[in-house]
């Protein structure tokens, strides 16, 4: 791997800065469809950024707007530091996975790999051994001489990543790039994807529906919604403290208890149930007494007790019936009816964990700071 | 011809089942039909070439004797290359515009390149006869507009021949090549563009060799029609345009001489033959590389 640092194929470290700035961009389509109003983004150099969001939210349009193949409204698109809004494709140096691979089907494996390099008139030599590296970096050594068609779904994948980063672009685009392949091929990929880009210090936005998937890759996730970024951060920071409850339901799972404000001040909020019950929480925007209010539980933070063992505490603590027991492997879902409202709780199962089964009367409990508590929109 | 579409680089994956296993009795019919229509007379040619009037290859010493046989065909292949390569250059970017237009305006398009496929051949011959004849519109125009003071003759040039038989054939090659051009995936080119090719390499690289296979198809189909064309060439041509079929339907009508009919008939089969075979050698050659 040493004639890798020669070429400069390989990690050169964390670099820092911004890569990719996206202001206020935004497109609309004769037919009056608006798919971006007004998205602003920021990708740090060496960085892996995702975009989430509902099918047809602007994800797709986001990218083609920075690949250059399609072009804003209105807005500008700034890759290190030199405004490319107006450069064609070709003179962008991004490269791009395509959801279906977009492999050129008369090429050889080399040949597709190969092609960036020649459209930038490398050496002969160079390109071989560059070429070769890049092969070797996504363990295709072996299939260089075949055509896209002759490789497996996986094979193809990992072809269509090594061209789009064979030539070093500054930043790599990709769009639901694991859409086609099954589950167990996904997380390997997923893995392997890390590894690149933290080897090769890539910079990378990243399309996908599926918000484990996000989670698992990102450094930074960028929840889309209606042709906007609502909100955009670490995963960690995003599944705690989500701003909307449009967030919150999109990022992992969630429980919501509808109810009233009864009383809020310095962060902290009470919240009347239906059934007259209270619920001490955190809020999550300032809100007036009186408001309709959500409140977000995530289901692995609720505790389950026998009813007759039931935790010495007063606040929180909700009466109801187990209704249904999902066996999940590692961990158990009970879903729970409190008389009109359910909820849903996850159970690591540990040894010492108790069981309980369909009928049985339980007491959920929560604590207060795992209660976010929204205006409902 | 069969064989030029499947070259091609769309990767379809064949379907290892059949539908169902009598499908091929459905062919029968047609394969018989062929049979009694095509195998038969192309034997009974072959035969007669050999043996009318006495058996032995006088028929073809004759040809090898008098060069202008030779002559004929070398020029009707030359006629067949520059019409076929006419007719590609001005079809191709029909196909191609069909393939981008919007859905009905395509359609419109295509519809219109038919129209001329309810009349005959020898009704658009006549046709561009009255438009560019001493008398036609062409020359009346012109003299109308003042840019000529005597009427010019048009017809009887190599030339108005060869317009004539690009006007005729280009349906023949612009339906392959749309339909070819359809196949390809035109996120294909975004991809080439994304990764540095400028928007004639993208063409150079990426869009023109997955033409190719629709490209051959039709220009195999024009380039054997032309061979055997001699309408167009007897009404609009010169005596310089004999056709090698002309020369043929003149053995056959005018002098009785079938034996010699069959000799020429069986050479331009061969030549025909040859041709097609290299075409799809390099079709071949072309999608394996
Ligand atoms: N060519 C087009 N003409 C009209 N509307 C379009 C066109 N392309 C996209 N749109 C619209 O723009 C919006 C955003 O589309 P986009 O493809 O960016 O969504 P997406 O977030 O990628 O969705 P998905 O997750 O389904 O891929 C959608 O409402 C879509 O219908
Ligand atoms: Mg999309």
């Amino acid at each position: 791997m040493n004639m890798a640092a020669d070429l400069g194929f390989s990690g050169a470290g964390v670099r820092s800065g911004t890569c990719l700035v996206l202001d206020r961009l935004t497109r609309s389509y004769p037919d009056g469809t608006v798919a971006l109003r007004g998205l602003s983004l920021s990708v740090p150099a060496g960085r892996i950024v995702s975009l989430l969001g509902p099918s047809g939210s602007g994800k797709t349009t986001t990218l083609k707007m920075i690949a250059g193949f399609d072009k804003p409204d209105s807005g500008s698109i700034t890759l290190a530091g030199r405004d490319i809004s107006r450069t064609p494709p070709h003179m962008r140096d991004i490269g791009m996975v395509f959801q279906n691979y977009a492999l050129f089907p008369h090429m050889s494996v080399f040949d597709n790999v190969a092609f960036p390099l020649r459209m930038r008139h490398r050496a002969r030599r160079d390109i071989e051994t560059v070429v070769q590296e890049a092969l070797a970096l996504v363990e295709l050594q072996g299939v260089a001489a075949r055509l896209p068609r002759q490789l497996s779904g996986g094979q193809q994948q990992r072809v269509a990543l090594a061209r789009a980063i064979v030539f070093r672009p500054q930043l790599l685009l990709m769009d639901e790039p694991l859409g086609a392949l099954d589950r167990q091929l996904r997380k390997s990929v997923q893995s392997e994807l890390k590894r690149l880009q933290r080897q090769l210090d890539l910079t990378v936005v990243y399309v996908t529906h599926d918000q484990e998937e996000a989670m698992f890759l990102s450094d930074e996730i960028a929840i889309v919604q209606n042709g906007q970024i609502v909100q955009c951060g670490a995963p960690a920071a995003l599944y705690d403290a989500p701003e909307s409850v449009f967030v919150a339901g999109f990022l992992g799972e969630s429980n919501f208890l509808g109810g009233t404000l009864a009383e809020a001040g310095a962060g902290r909020a009470i919240v009347t149930l239906p059934d007259g019950r209270q619920m001490r929480g955190r809020s999550a925007a300032p809100m007036s007494a009186g408001r309709a209010v959500s409140v977000l539980i995530r289901p692995e933070k609720l505790q389950v007790h026998v009813a007759s063992r039931a935790p010495g505490r007063e606040v929180n603590v909700l009466a109801g019936r187990i209704d249904l027991v999902n066996f999940l492997g590692g961990a158990v879902e009970y879903e729970v009816d409190l008389d009109g409202p359910r909820l849903t709780a996850r159970v690591h199962l540990r040894a010492s964990a108790a069981t309980f089964a369909v009928g049985d009367p339980v007491v959920l409990h929560v604590e207060p700071q795992d209660c976010l508590v929204f205006p409902t929109p | 011809m069969m064989d030029v579409a499947l070259a091609g680089g769309t990767a379809q994956p064949v379907p290892s089942q059949r539908l169902f296993s009598g499908a091929g009795l459905l062919a029968l019919p047609l394969i018989v039909l062929l049979a009694v229509v095509y195998v038969c007379p192309v034997g009974v040619m072959l035969a007669d070439s050999f043996t009318d009037p006495q058996p032995g290859l006088q028929q073809y010493q004759r040809m090898i004797e008098h060069p202008v046989y030779l002559q004929v065909l070398a020029r009707t292949f030359r006629l067949a290359v520059v019409v076929t390569a006419a007719t590609a250059i001005c079809g191709f970017p029909v196909a191609y515009y069909c393939t981008i237009a919007r859905p009905a305006v395509a359609r419109i398009a295509l519809g219109l390149l038919f129209v001329p496929f309810w009349a005959s051949t020898v009704v658009r011959t006549y046709a561009l006869m009255v438009i560019l004849g001493r008398t036609g519109i062409l020359n009346g125009a012109l003299l109308w507009a003042g840019l000529i003071s005597r009427p010019t003759q048009f017809l009887f040039h190599t030339a108005t021949v060869q317009l004539a038989m690009v006007q005729i054939l280009l349906p023949f090659f612009v339906l392959p090549v749309y339909a070819g051009l359809r196949t390809i995936d035109l996120s294909l080119l975004s991809a080439a563009e994304g990764l540095g090719a400028p928007p004639w390499q993208v063409f150079r690289r990426i869009y023109l060799p997955l033409s190719l296979p629709g490209l051959f198809t039709g220009a195999l189909i024009v380039f054997v029609f032309c061979f055997g064309f001699f309408i167009t060439p007897t009404l609009l041509g010169g005596r310089r345009d004999v056709t090698i079929a002309m020369v043929i339907m003149a053995q056959f009508e005018g002098q009785l001489d079938w034996g010699f009919g069959a000799a020429l008939s069986t050479v331009l089969l061969a030549c025909t033959l040859v041709a097609v075979l290299m075409m799809l050698r390099v079709a071949k050659q072309d999608s394996n590389r």
